[in-house]
């Protein structure tokens, strides 16, 4: 079992393959080798059996050809004084027959039993053709003869011998029949028997085989899910020397790589931010100086100088003002989806009415009309997700020119996801910038025509991809817009937000 | 009610100057009479607060105004070393600083801050703060005995 488990499963395969191809000639060899020992019992029966009884039957028929040839003879003496010639020649035929069938039996037959019982008639058939000769020789030279003589001696010990041949050989012939067929009875049992070994031995080496594959990768599939669902697994069977050692040592480099760039992603991404964080944080510091003392030159000094220096001054206050604003943003931003509360089941109802309190200053200065539909519990950060409605209707009013805005929120379930849809009746969006909105500080319209920084739909894409959706926009111009954003269901698969 | 003849002693700790003659400015149009005293730094601050040094001569303020990004020792250790002292626990903190980080607001009641304000970029806003902070710290509490 251990060098078994130290074999590539190549060799494994291999090895079962060859057990196979060994058992199926060695199987092939032995059932070859019984089917040829039954015919071997089948030919003896058809060639010396079923002979020896033919040429034994012929010897029996020639025996009363030559009695009756003989009697004859010497009958015909009442006609023909030296016997009739023809009717001694078929005598002779016969007695020639008989020595030839003789000659033949003593030549096929195999047992020693049979043989001495032919040897014995061929005697007896000897010594009788001596009497025979000396009674046709007393015929021809015309002694009287008795024909009871010649009867007496077809009768002789002989025709008796060929009968106990005969009926000793046929039963030899039922013996070997029986036996030819008690050898096919048990050719078949061994056929069956060997087959049904070859059969195992195969189904038993398939299993081995197949389990000692099957087996470490279920346990090698099982290791890289949980590893897949960020536990630290060690992978199994790393000291194989097989083909899956080989694998479980390729998954574990690879995994070593990923958790590698992942720490190097997290590192990366939590400098940016951190960047952002203190590029934002420090840089307002000096900005509130200017903005500060600018300010503070205004109000003591305007109007106390030219006009020209009053138009610079109002320069100088809108620039660093506007630039806070920038840097309040950018802060905004590098903080939003950053917050350590993890997703957990949240109303988006709940989320909706925060939103909407939030804003209810603007919803009462444009006489905004609100529809919602009831909405569901997703895996979401409560307070991000209200800050993800508040920037979508807050646009949804503040993009609304000489008409009463009407703003639709709604929800449908997709497979473990939601959709939602905040849709305005306002100016709508280029489908031509339906990506470019996203970007950070990206802005469609003059700051006179809008106020803003075109920060709040950066801040919605990061929120929404922080809690691994997608977002985006359907709209024309003139017509509305509609934005879709996607969160997970309760229940579903929670992500890291 | 205090005298309005009484001088109120303020202690600032800031590191910047800008910021400091800011506060300075904005306490010039303040009704309650006020000497504000400017420590640059933590340790300088506690040196002040506890007399050490060339401070040997300070006055107790009555109220401290604390920035929480300073040099040497900033904001947070010098409010955890004063609420720890018997002698200066007593004395109201407020923390005015850019921050509006949630830990840091956090960290800042833990330590028994008295309040947290958040410096306004805006002038006229910060002026506002400083004068809210005066109407509530110098005239409305009733600060402890010296």
């Amino acid at each position: 079992m251990i060098i078994w488990n130290r074999l590539k499963i190549f060799h494994r395969i291999l090895a079962g393959y060859i057990v196979v191809l060994l058992v199926m000639p060695v199987t092939g060899f032995l059932v070859f080798r019984q089917v040829q020992s039954m015919r071997q019992g089948f030919d003896d029966v058809a060639n010396v059996d079923i002979t020896s009884l033919q040429v034994i039957d012929d010897v029996r028929i020639q025996l009363a050809t030559e009695e009756v040839a003989l009697v004859r003879f010497v009958a015909s003496r009442r006609y023909a004084p030296k016997g009739d010639e023809a009717l001694i020649a078929s005598y002779y035929a016969a007695a020639k027959q008989i020595s030839f069938d003789l000659n033949r039996l003593e030549g096929i037959l195999t047992q020693p039993d049979a043989s001495a019982r032919v040897f014995r008639l061929s005697d007896q058939l000897q010594a009788r053709g001596v009497d025979e000769e000396i009674l046709i020789a007393n015929v021809r030279a015309g002694h009287p003869i008795d024909i009871t003589d010649a009867i007496d001696l077809e009768a002789s010990a002989s025709t008796v011998t060929a009968d106990d041949l005969s009926f000793a050989l046929s039963q030899d012939t039922a013996k070997n029949v029986a036996s030819s067929h008690n050898s096919a009875n048990q050719t078949f049992a061994f056929i069956v028997a060997t087959f049904l070994f070859a059969g195992l031995l195969t189904a038993v080496a398939g299993f081995a085989i197949a389990r000692s594959i099957s087996r470490p990768l279920g346990q090698l599939t099982f290791a890289a899910d949980r590893i897949a669902s960020d536990e630290t697994v060690d992978l199994p069977d790393t000291n194989r020397r097989d083909e899956i050692g080989v694998l479980s040592r390729a998954l574990g480099r690879m995994v070593k790589r990923l958790q590698q760039q992942t720490l190097e992603l997290k590192r990366s991404n939590g400098e940016l931010e951190q960047f952002a964080y203190v590029a934002s944080h420090d840089l307002q510091e000096p900005l509130r100086m200017v903005a500060s003392y600018t300010s503070l030159i205004k109000k003591r000094y305007q109007g106390n100088l030219d006009a020209d220096a009053d138009e610079f001054i109002g320069f100088a206050v809108d620039g660093a003002t506007r630039m806070q604003g920038l840097i309040n943003d950018l802060l905004t931003y590098s903080r939003a989806g950053n917050e350590p509360q993890p997703s957990e089941p949240t109303d988006g109802g709940a989320a909706l009415d925060t939103a909407l309190a939030n804003l209810r200053q603007a919803i009462e200065d444009k006489r905004a009309v609100i529809v919602r539909d009831r909405l569901p519990l997703v895996m979401a950060n409560r307070l991000q997700l209200a800050q993800l409605f508040q920037n979508l209707i807050g646009n949804a009013i503040k993009f609304c020119k000489d008409r009463r805005p009407e703003i639709r929120v709604s929800a449908e379930r997709q497979g473990d996801e939601w959709v939602f849809c905040v849709r305005d009746n306002g100016i709508g969006i280029d489908p031509k910038y339906a990506d470019r909105i996203f970007l950070i500080f990206q802005r469609l319209h003059r700051r006179e025509e809008y106020p803003g920084t075109g920060i709040g739909l950066a801040i919605c894409k990061k929120i929404v991809e922080r809690h691994g959706g997608r977002i985006w926009l359907e709209s024309k111009p003139g017509e509305g817009a509609a934005f879709y954003f996607t969160f997970k269901a309760e229940g579903g698969q929670q992500l890291a937000a | 009610m205090r005298m309005m003849s009484d001088v109120v002693d303020i202690l600032l700790v800031e590191d910047n100057p800008g910021d400091v003659r800011l506060t300075r400015e904005a306490l010039k149009e303040a009704k309650v009479r006020n000497e504000l005293h400017v420590a640059t730094d933590g340790v300088e601050a506690l040196a002040f607060l506890r007399r050490e040094g060339v401070h040997k001569k300070a006055v107790r303020p009555s109220l401290v105004l604390l920035d929480l990004n300073l040099p040497r020792k900033n904001g947070r250790e010098v409010l955890a070393e004063m609420k720890e002292d018997p002698e200066l626990r007593r004395i109201p903190v407020v923390i005015l600083t850019t921050s509006q980080a949630e830990q840091d607001i956090i960290k800042a009641y833990d330590l028994h801050v008295n309040c947290y304000i958040n410096k306004p970029v805006d002038l006229d806003q910060f002026l506002q703060v400083v004068k809210s902070i005066e109407d509530f710290w110098l005239t409305l509490v009733k600060l402890p005995p010296q």
